[in-house]
């Protein structure tokens, strides 16, 4: 069974196609950020002009044709609107071209999803970062399950929060990654405020106080960078310590676009070891936003049989991720 | 010292010490978190619980006395007891009694569920006020009362509700924004 997944909530355009969970391709193409950040309409452009070639450049790569295809899934939302109905529509064009089933597939639970099956493990902890969405969840249920939200954010999510940082900072490209270089040269730490309320946390203290520091130009931006980093990831891994001892689960999974991070990384792995629970987690490529993902989640809703009705065949920009049923563990 | 439990935060101990049984709640190192702030953590929250616990004590709430405080535990009084289940609720007007109590001092618990409710000769004692903070704020009122409700269930928690509505002056508001608080999505099917 070969099923196509296409990636389209925010930057990037990515097409990904798996047979059986082998990852048989993942190409993309991503909106050219510089220091100003997204325009949804210019970004959604970006994704017309270059969708048709990403769709043929992914199957050369899988080495197969559009009829070999059985099914199609696409990110169904979380995201931005023009964004999301760019993939929407390649997918019901390609569906109806050529008779293929449509799947439609949360971005969120696809991202948690693809680090699970790479590292072929069940039921986990997963702390899920990325731009707007950070979460500590865990399935429940019995044979229709659901993704429980233990702890998240209660504004803005760690991703968001790095690249508004890189935006006040001047940085060049502003997000994360260029905060994350900076920061590893950074030694000294500064008290920032932190707030985590039982399983919750927040951001936007972290954020006005250290583009505050900034703009003082009383410390050196190293170690401002490297002081954010760690306590907002500090912050991460309590929330995620106390849901493990209430969750009870043996294994932690990290997905999302920060899971690239090797200081959190780092902390999750002494995290793991020190409460005797495994940690998994997946190369950058399958962290940042891929169409891979999305087609190792349809393939999932494919084996389980289940069937989509044509209402829920659309998008949804505040698509929620415990809102969704799940046939696996 | 016998480890009695192990949680996401610190280790709780059972000793013997001034000539009483004692538990000890020790904050553990957390090896992730960069040293500062370890240190900074463990400090003030072992510091804001004793604070919270004495003066929670101070107006006649039923809480294991502070025994000793430092920079990373805090030994206090053993209580004997059992934790709250079905066969205590003929004192579920004394849960009340304790709750108003907290709340008409301001002190939010934080996790206020049964497992930290005791018993001990008919009377309540509320227990681990680890995620206690000081608030005037109706919404975490609210927040710890929809707490203790998942916990209790309907039928406990309605005679809860009327001896708790006698004591608090402004129940109503409280009550009111509890089932604003459940038509938020987030808690919609929790």
């Amino acid at each position: 069974m070969y099923t196509l997944g296409i990636e389209s909530t925010a930057h990037t355009f990515g097409v990904g196609i798996v047979r059986d969970g082998e990852i048989l391709a993942n190409v993309k193409e991503m909106y050219k950020i510089d220091n100003k950040g997204m325009i949804p309409i210019k970004v959604a452009e970006h994704h017309l002009e270059v969708g048709s070639l990403v769709i043929k450049k992914a199957l050369e790569a899988a080495g197969v044709g559009i009829k070999d295809i059985d099914n199609i899934a696409y990110s169904k939302g979380p995201g931005l609107g023009p964004c999301l109905r760019v993939g929407f529509v390649y997918a019901r064009a390609l569906s109806l071209k050529h008779n293929i089933d449509i799947i439609p597939v949360h971005h969120g639970i696809a991202h948690i999803e693809i680090v699970k099956s790479i590292n072929k493990v069940k039921d986990p902890l997963a702390v899920y970062l990325s731009g707007g969405n950070s979460q500590i969840l865990a399935l429940e249920g019995e044979v229709v399950k659901r993704y429980k939200i233990y702890g998240e954010t209660l504004d803005i999510g760690i991703g968001n929060l790095f690249d508004s940082f890189a935006r006040e900072a001047g940085l060049n490209p502003a997000w994360g990654s260029t905060v994350a270089a900076i920061a590893s040269k950074g030694k000294n730490y500064i008290g920032m405020p932190y707030t985590v309320k039982g399983m919750d946390f927040t951001f936007s203290g972290l954020l006005t106080y250290s583009t505050k520091l900034v703009k003082s130009k009383r410390y050196a931006l190293e170690d401002i960078a490297f002081s954010l980093m760690e306590t907002a990831f500090d912050m991460i891994l309590e929330s995620a310590e106390r849901a493990l001892f209430i969750s009870n689960k043996k294994a932690i999974v990290v997905a999302g676009g920060v899971a690239q991070n090797t200081t959190l990384i780092d902390k999750l792995k002494t995290l793991a070891e020190d409460d005797g629970v495994k940690l998994y987690f997946a190369e950058p490529e399958y962290n940042a936003d891929n169409g891979a993902m999305i087609a190792v989640l349809g393939e999932k809703y494919a084996k389980s049989g289940v069937r989509f009705k044509d209402a829920d065949i659309s998008i949804n920009q505040k698509y929620r991720i415990d809102k969704v049923d799940i046939y696996w563990s | 010292m016998e480890l009695i439990a192990r949680g996401a935060e610190a280790d709780i101990y059972k000793a013997e010490i001034f000539g009483i049984m004692a538990i000890i709640k020790l904050r553990v190192v957390k090896r992730y978190r960069i040293k500062d702030l370890d240190l900074k953590i463990r400090r003030s929250r072992s510091i804001n619980e004793a604070k919270i616990m004495i003066k929670a004590y101070d107006n006649g709430v039923n809480v294991p006395r502070v025994l000793l405080v430092t920079d990373k535990l805090i030994a206090m009084e053993y209580i004997d007891g059992e934790t709250f289940s079905e066969k205590h609720s003929s004192i579920i007007d004394k849960i009340a009694a304790q709750v108003a109590k907290l709340h008409s001092i301001d002190i939010i618990h934080g996790d206020l569920t049964t497992r930290n409710i005791l018993v001990r000769d008919n009377k309540p004692y509320i227990i681990d006020f680890g995620l206690a903070s000081i608030s005037k704020n109706i919404e975490d009122k609210a927040m710890d009362l929809i707490v203790l409700e998942r916990s209790l269930g309907d039928d406990l928690f309605h005679r809860f509700m009327d001896d708790y509505r006698n004591i608090i002056y402004n129940a109503d508001q409280i009550l009111e924004r509890i089932s604003e608080i459940k038509k938020r999505v987030r808690y919609a099917e929790r």
